[in-house]
């Protein structure tokens, strides 16, 4: 008891406190659960770009593709020793893994420069695509989701969810080239050939959209309804606050985290799920670059664009990992 | 043989609309109809015998108002370009076109396949081994920098090299030996190997700026002499050009020029209802019916330069392809007339039993299609040696040739009626094309191809052809010592004997399944003028104002 009292008496004033909380305080995340992650991101990455290394190699010489109709077939030959495909596969995997251990890759074969510029300049398009398919179909996935937990008619409840479904069976390609005839061809709101600016991003972002917008609908309809049955809501109501208050203090803000997580996942996909909606309008992002690479066998391109790729995809799903474990404790485990 | 005159624009004639009273209704209907293009284009060959069958030297005068066009000309290509490097080369409906806007070639060649001047004003042939080409003064690169013949010369000398990474030099290092420039106004080709059709074989040697090319990564950054120069390029999606102020020639009839890359006909036929494009070309023969009413553009369906056929492969072990009159049954069972008329509308006639054909190249008189006789085909295969049939694949390239996939369907049909069972393989282009050049023992038994002759009578066209091409397949000893022979040849009349020997004996020992021409087809708007060039090469600066 003596030990105990003796340093309390020695302390000096901390009227606010402040000591104890500084000495209380701790990371939330420990060093070796983000690490953990981070090292887990790495030999994804490590794994992508493996995995399509040799899926390209075992296919075929992209060096053949460069030979001119009428070149004499020694042609073939020479084009493909001159570009270092003719060496064991083995070796052309050592010298690329030197080259993503040192950022240096071998030349595209289309652009004649550093794969990695060509594919860093792609990302701006790709992000404001991205972006701006997300925001839609975030608000309007997310207005769905609420309407559909919190109408008080069976038709709010219904129809745009249902709606929204449906939409989930549409391919991108054909929603694309629906709206294209619909929205360019026949009313003329919108161009028919792509391009940038305001005009330009609206198909492209709405095609995108609809795939984000059944996902998150759902899952924020459902987070919505497990929380209006939790019985902090039931005593709110209780206590004689309106539905609409209830919703809006008690139920949205803790509906909010699964749906995180899912656009998080999304935005991951959006990186190099913009393919198709990039090809079809035309769109200047990576998806269209890494498409046409793999058309044109560029090599050294599609990797780097793979690796570009699963970088973003494993950063934003480090970043989702990590934000969910500081909302929710009991996944740092 | 000489071509009649009026044979030269039966190929590609522009069909006209009638008068038509624009009516909101008409885009209504366009919907439903590319709809169906899209989803099913077999739905639509269904349908095409309903279809009003083009005639493509019909023409029809229309009193509609002209359709306006801005000051920027929008041209659609159908693939990604690979680089606009002058020294690789280029597919038409891709670089070729932006590539042959930009630079200069000694010589080029006229929509109507004759090779005529370009930097090169006339030339000579001094002796079998020794050609002399006149150049102009007046050709200024883009930047301001004159093109000399020390220029020309430096070029050559790139793509001679054979470790030069330029890709359009291989089949001039067969035959020439080097290229000197003894004054400013003259070139000197040195050749190892005779070539009558020298001027031809140099229309896609295009030459760029040396200090230029040295300095800067010319696959995507250009500095030529042509009519317009490059502003922005995005391989994947296309390019702006603008007017090269320094050009010598006439000036073109647009200040600035966007191609617009649209790989698929969906993408195409869309910009063509949303009014976007100024000329499409590679439009599906099917797609082209929504055009007929048009008030904005008139639509071409005709003849192109270049043959498409079955290319077979001899060389696999144990094939039935290797007797003759397996191949010659094949030829006999295969009714062209009838796909021509189903999916072509009649535009093209079937390949006269040789890959020669007018107007483009001069036919060989005396040598005939294989016409459609099935029961001569079966009894061949009896012969053979095969009465209880044979399994056959052949490989088509997606996305590739017009109708490809319809055509193969049709022939597989018919060729199942004498007991062939053919099977379609539908290949990527790139693995396509390295299907070709790998091991025949691998490759298909057929390859549905179309093979390039961009200027008359360019004996190069038979190379494809001959056993040791690197795309074929074939044992054909005669055929290659003929064209050996007839390429080496000095003599226009020996040469013009042994070219029907040639085509003869092709013919004879059917080493390919012969279809038909390539078809051309294109939408134009009737605001330009445009001489149909249906080797597909659109350049820009022959586009002119209605």
């Amino acid at each position: 008891m003596a030990l105990a009292h003796a340093p309390a008496r020695l302390r000096p004033p901390d009227p606010a406190g402040l000591v104890v909380r500084l000495r209380a305080f701790r990371l939330p995340l420990s060093g070796r659960y983000v690490g953990g992650r981070v090292l887990t991101g790495l030999l994804a990455v490590w794994g992508a770009v493996t995995l399509v290394f040799f899926a390209l190699y075992s296919t075929g010489n992209p060096a053949l593709l460069l030979v001119a109709p009428d070149a004499p077939p020694e042609e073939a030959a020479r084009l493909t020793a001159l570009m270092g495909f003719d060496q064991p596969v083995p070796v052309q995997y050592l010298k690329f893994l030197q080259g993503l251990l040192t950022g240096s890759f071998p030349d595209s074969i289309r652009y004649g420069s550093d794969p990695v510029a060509v594919a860093l300049g792609r990302l701006p398009a790709s992000l404001e695509l991205g972006l701006a398919g997300l925001t839609a179909g975030v608000l309007v996935g997310g207005t769905i989701g609420y309407l559909s937990a919190t109408g008080r008619s069976a038709w709010v409840r219904r129809v745009p969810l249902s709606a929204a479904v449906g939409l989930d069976a549409i391919p991108t390609f054909f929603f694309g080239i629906l709206a294209t005839l619909v929205f360019a061809v026949w009313l003329g709101w919108f161009p028919a050939t792509g391009g940038r600016g305001l005009a330009g991003v609206v198909l492209p972002a709405l095609t995108l959209a609809v795939a984000f917008v059944p996902a998150v609908a759902r899952v924020f309809r459902t987070a919505l309804v497990d929380v209006l049955q939790a019985d902090h809501v039931r005593t709110a109501r209780a206590k004689g606050i309106s539905h609409g208050a209830v919703v809006r203090r008690h139920v949205v803000g803790n509906s909010l985290g699964t749906t995180l997580n899912v656009v998080g996942i999304q935005a991951g996909v959006l990186l190099g799920g913009a393919v198709v909606t990039e090809s079809i309008f035309g769109w200047p992002g990576i998806g269209q670059l890494s498409i046409n690479a793999v058309q044109n066998r560029d090599y050294p391109l599609v990797i780097v664009c793979v690796l570009v790729i699963s970088v973003g995809f494993v950063v934003i799903n480090l970043l989702v990992d990590l934000l969910a474990a500081l909302i929710e404790p009991r996944l740092r485990s | 043989m000489t071509t009649p005159p009026d044979r030269l624009p039966a190929g590609p004639t522009r069909k006209q609309d009638p008068v038509s009273t624009p009516s909101p209704l008409r885009r209504r209907r366009l919907v439903p109809t590319l709809l169906a293009a899209v989803l099913a284009l077999s739905a639509l060959a269904a349908c095409s015998d309903a279809a009003a069958p083009a005639d493509p030297a019909a023409s029809q005068s229309s009193d509609a108002p002209l359709p306006e066009v801005g000051d920027t000309l929008r041209l659609v290509l159908s693939r990604q370009l690979t680089s606009v490097n002058p020294h690789k080369g280029g597919s038409p409906d891709s670089q070729g076109a932006v590539v042959g806007s930009v630079y200069e070639a000694l010589t080029s060649v006229s929509p109507s396949t004759e090779v005529v001047p370009s930097l090169a004003t006339s030339w000579e042939q001094l002796s079998d081994l020794e050609w002399s080409f006149t150049i102009r003064t007046d050709a200024v690169f883009s930047d301001g920098t004159p093109l000399t013949a020390d220029t020309i010369v430096w070029n050559f000398q790139q793509l001679l090299d054979p470790a030069y990474k330029g890709t359009t030099g291989a089949p001039l290092r067969k035959f020439v030996g080097s290229v000197t420039s003894p004054d400013p106004t003259t070139v000197l080709f040195h050749l190892t190997a005779p070539a009558l059709d020298l001027p031809g074989r140099l229309w896609s040697s295009w030459i760029i700026d040396p200090t230029f090319a040295q300095g800067h990564n010319i696959d995507t950054e250009s500095l030529g002499s042509g009519p317009y120069k490059i502003d922005s390029l995005d391989l994947e999606n296309g390019a702006e050009l603008s007017l090269n102020p320094y050009y010598a020639g006439p000036k073109p009839a647009f200040e600035t020029v966007r191609y617009t890359v649209l790989a698929s006909e969906a993408q195409r036929v869309a910009a063509l209802q949303a009014e976007e494009a100024d000329i499409a070309l590679n439009v599906e023969p099917l797609s082209l019916d929504q055009f007929e009413d048009s008030d904005t553009y008139d639509t071409i369906l005709g003849v192109g330069p270049q043959p498409l056929v079955l290319a077979i492969n001899e060389e696999k072990a144990g094939t039935p392809l290797a007797d003759v009159r397996v191949r010659q049954a094949l030829n006999y069972a295969t009714d062209k007339k009838t796909i021509i008329t189903g999916l072509f509308h009649d535009a093209v006639e079937p390949l006269p039993g040789q890959v020669t054909f007018e107007p483009y190249q001069t036919e060989v008189e005396d040598v005939e299609a294989y016409p459609y006789d099935p029961k001569k085909a079966k009894q061949l295969l009896v012969d053979a040696g095969y009465a209880d049939g044979i399994t056959l694949e052949v490989d088509v390239p997606s996305g590739t040739y017009v109708s490809a996939d319809l055509a193969s369907q049709a022939i597989k049909a018919q060729w199942a009626e004498v007991g062939v069972e053919l099977t379609i393989t539908q290949t990527p282009f790139p693995a396509w094309l390295e299907r070709q050049y790998g091991d025949s023992q691998a490759g298909a038994d057929l390859v549905y191809i179309m093979w390039g002759g961009q200027y008359r009578d360019g004996f190069a066209l038979f190379d494809p052809f001959t056993s040791d091409h690197i795309q074929s397949d074939v044992v054909a000893p005669e055929f290659d010592a003929l064209v050996r022979q007839l390429q080496a040849a000095t003599d226009k009349d020996v040469q013009a004997d042994l070219v029907a020997q040639a085509v003869e004996s092709y013919r004879e020992d059917a080493h390919t399944v012969f279809l038909y021409p390539s078809p051309f087809t294109a939408a134009i708007s009737r605001g330009v003028t445009w001489e149909p060039r249906p080797s597909r090469y659109l350049y820009a600066q022959e586009v002119g104002r209605a």
